[in-house]
């Protein structure tokens, strides 16, 4: 058989056999054959291995699955939902999406800044004016902040409110 | 232009499902697999129906829906146990018309056509897909270069390119496995 791979007609005794050369290819491979002995043995040999192919034993279609393919085929698409995402190959892509969708969301999150604090001020001026009115927080203790400014500015408005 | 023939879906199963079945097969080497890609290449030519012309083989269409499944289940499990181009050939899986006993005068015979086939479908597991598909089109199914081609989708000269390489593999690899089973009978 290796010896063949020196012959250039050898792609196509195959070719020979299945009747699938054109006229010309037919004929030139027709007259080598002619003149070479181990080429036609070739032919021989690949011919008995087409006809035991050809005669492997067939095997007749399981009537369950015809019966399987018709059902599937007669099942309104809605219904077929469960299995369709049930099935690996739905089941495999979705997961994927999900677990990208999720890393994404946690890289989104950790890229989102922080939001400030939000720190009601009207309790905070009503109890320092309430703590201020019962002489509870000496003026000059106040740390120096933007609340404190602005509860300073708040009771310096409420002292020159007249009476 | 030609008017569309009035064929059901079932019709189509009963006339070339077959075929595949059969296609399938030689391709997996085992029937749980053939099963499934005949199943499976049925539900997707449903799912498709309306895009298949009539006025070219059913089959055909049939068959290369069935390959390109196959393809995609050998790429996704590569080194699976479901299509492993390395799987033993499956001598076990046998139907019950095989296994109970039938009216066949000589019952011998029939183990050696048991056995060659086991043989033959070991041989073919042994080929790359390629050959494989393309041989079992052309001399199992007995279906012209063009034909395969177009199932394959690659040129004509790809496809006598492989099925004489094929062809040559499945052989040697067939005469070996008759060798060794001579000698161990």
């Amino acid at each position: 058989m290796n010896q063949h791979n020196e012959h250039e007609e050898n792609i196509l005794l195959s070719a020979l056999i299945d009747g699938e050369l054109a006229v010309s290819e037919k004929s030139r491979v027709e007259s080598h054959l002619a003149l070479c002995k181990e080429c036609r043995e070739e032919v021989e040999s690949l011919r008995f291995m087409k006809s035991v192919l050809a005669a492997a034993p067939r095997r007749a279609m399981p009537p369950e699955l015809i019966s399987d393919i018709e059902r599937a085929a007669e099942t309104p698409a809605w219904r077929r939902l469960p299995q369709l995402i049930l099935a690996p190959r739905f089941f495999m892509p979705a997961g994927a999406l999900a677990a990208l969708a999720l890393v994404a969301s946690l890289w989104v999150g950790a890229r989102r800044e922080k939001p400030e604090d939000f720190i009601p001020l009207e309790p905070l001026m009503s109890a320092h004016a309430r703590y201020s009115a019962e002489t509870l927080v000496p003026q000059g203790s106040l740390v120096s902040s933007t609340y404190s400014s602005q509860l300073t500015a708040s009771s310096d408005a409420q002292d020159q409110e007249p009476d | 232009m030609a008017r569309k023939p009035e064929i059901s879906f079932s019709e189509l199963i009963a006339k070339h499902g077959e075929k595949a079945y059969n296609f399938a097969y030689r391709l997996s080497g085992n029937e749980h697999d053939a099963r499934d890609l005949v199943q499976g290449a049925y539900a997707k030519a449903y799912a498709h129906f309306k895009d298949y012309d009539p006025n070219r083989p059913f089959d055909s269409w049939l068959c290369r829906i069935l390959h390109n499944i196959y393809l995609d289940g050998v790429r996704l499990y590569a080194h699976g146990h479901v299509v492993s181009l390395d799987a033993p050939a499956p001598v076990d899986d046998s139907s019950w018309d095989e296994i109970l006993p039938g009216d066949d005068p000589d019952p011998t015979a029939g183990l050696t056509r048991k056995e060659e086939d086991a043989f033959l479908q070991k041989a073919l597991n042994s080929v790359p897909v390629h050959y494989r598909t393309a041989v079992t089109l052309c001399d199992v199914e007995g279906l012209s270069y063009e034909e395969i081609s177009k199932i394959m989708a690659c040129p004509v000269g790809t496809v006598r390119s492989r099925i004489h390489q094929g062809r040559a593999l499945i052989r040697e690899a067939y005469e070996k496995l008759e060798r060794s089973g001579r000698k161990l009978q």
